[in-house]
């Protein structure tokens, strides 16, 4: 499940590099940064991205996960932090789901 | 030429089991619209093939996220949002209000707003377009006494379209409020005829509203054309 899971999140990327990131395109690996000082990301950049991957899960993996709550925020490291971080929460949202 | 069903612009709207919310669906479903329409209660269907309805309750958060995770499996988009379902309690003064009943006005005219706009800015982002109208009502400007349930419930739902509004613009998103004047509808019902009377006064025009006036408004708001029209409330009747 974890490479569907960051392929999906790749694909979401490569997506918004299209369309609305086209001047500062993210590169894509798991240490990118998505949010904060050091990611290429603006507010409405991440808002694209968080939409794409919400999307992309649930159409690849059929699992409906919502990133974007107050659960996401009050994260000690917040899952937006890098790619890396954000395909650990889907995962964890992933299993939860799974597990009813 | 004729469209193609998959081309059809999709068209969602809350509270279509009557009033103009089923006026509004039968009019965009006879003029090209693919139109997703939802309800609390069960209802007969409108007999079209590019109408579709889901028993939803707005207020209910699962509820809402699944209609749309099946509108985005099925159609991808939604180009534009009417959200119109609401209730209106008969008419109590604050002291003589509920708890109860003003936790439902909220929650089914405000929360429901909330949560539908929230989850269709998800799917319009991604198709870079949308049009969201929210309703509202003359009661907000006229502030009648024994309405303050929904009288603040709409308010709610002026404020949550302007801030929405300055959030979307970005993604090629408006969001607007039409408030019309009192229409001939069963939302009207429980308000007395010469209370309803004596509010219409304070308008320009000084009869009910009809649907027709309603339709004219979606229709400007929503041309592609209307990208610079956001954040914007329309009343209707000369409130």
């Amino acid at each position: 499940m974890k490479e569907k899971i960051i392929k999906a999140v790749y694909s979401s990327i490569e997506e918004i590099n299209k369309t609305t990131n086209q001047e500062n395109p993210l590169s894509i690996g798991l240490t990118t940064k998505l949010f904060g000082g050091d990611s290429e990301l603006d507010s409405l950049g991440l808002i694209s991205l968080i939409v794409a991957v919400e999307q992309r899960v649930s159409e690849d993996l059929n699992i409906s996960v919502t990133l974007a709550d107050d659960r996401a925020l009050s994260q000690e490291v917040s899952p937006f932090s890098s790619v890396q971080t954000l395909v650990d929460y889907i995962i964890v949202l992933a299993n939860e789901a799974k597990n009813g | 030429m004729k469209l193609k069903m998959d081309n059809l612009p999709v068209l969602f709207i809350t509270g279509t089991s009557k009033g103009i919310g089923n006026y509004l669906a039968k009019h965009y479903a006879n003029n090209g619209y693919q139109v997703i329409g939802c309800s609390r209660s069960k209802f007969d269907s409108l007999e079209m093939s590019n109408y579709r309805h889901f028993e939803v309750d707005v207020s209910i958060e699962k509820d809402v996220v699944s209609l749309f995770k099946d509108i985005a499996k099925t159609y991808k988009k939604i180009d534009i949002v009417i959200n119109n379902a609401a209730v209106n309690s008969t008419l109590s003064m604050v002291a003589m209000t509920s708890f109860e009943k003003m936790k439902s006005t909220m929650e089914i005219n405000y929360l429901g707003t909330f949560l539908v706009c929230r989850e269709a800015v998800k799917l319009m982002v991604r198709n870079k377009f949308g049009r969201i109208i929210n309703m509202s009502s003359m009661a907000v400007k006229h502030e009648v006494s024994g309405e303050a349930g929904y009288t603040a419930s709409k308010a709610a739902v002026v404020s949550l379209s302007r801030v929405l509004a300055k959030e979307v613009y970005p993604f090629g998103i408006t969001c607007n409020v039409i408030a019309p004047s009192a229409l001939d509808t069963d939302l009207m019902q429980s308000i007395p005829k010469d209370a309803l009377k004596d509010v219409l006064k304070r308008n320009a025009i000084l009869s009910l509203g009809e649907p027709s006036d309603i339709i004219n408004a979606i229709d400007w708001i929503s041309k592609p054309e209307s990208h610079s029209i956001t954040g914007q409330v329309i009343y209707l009747g000369g409130v």
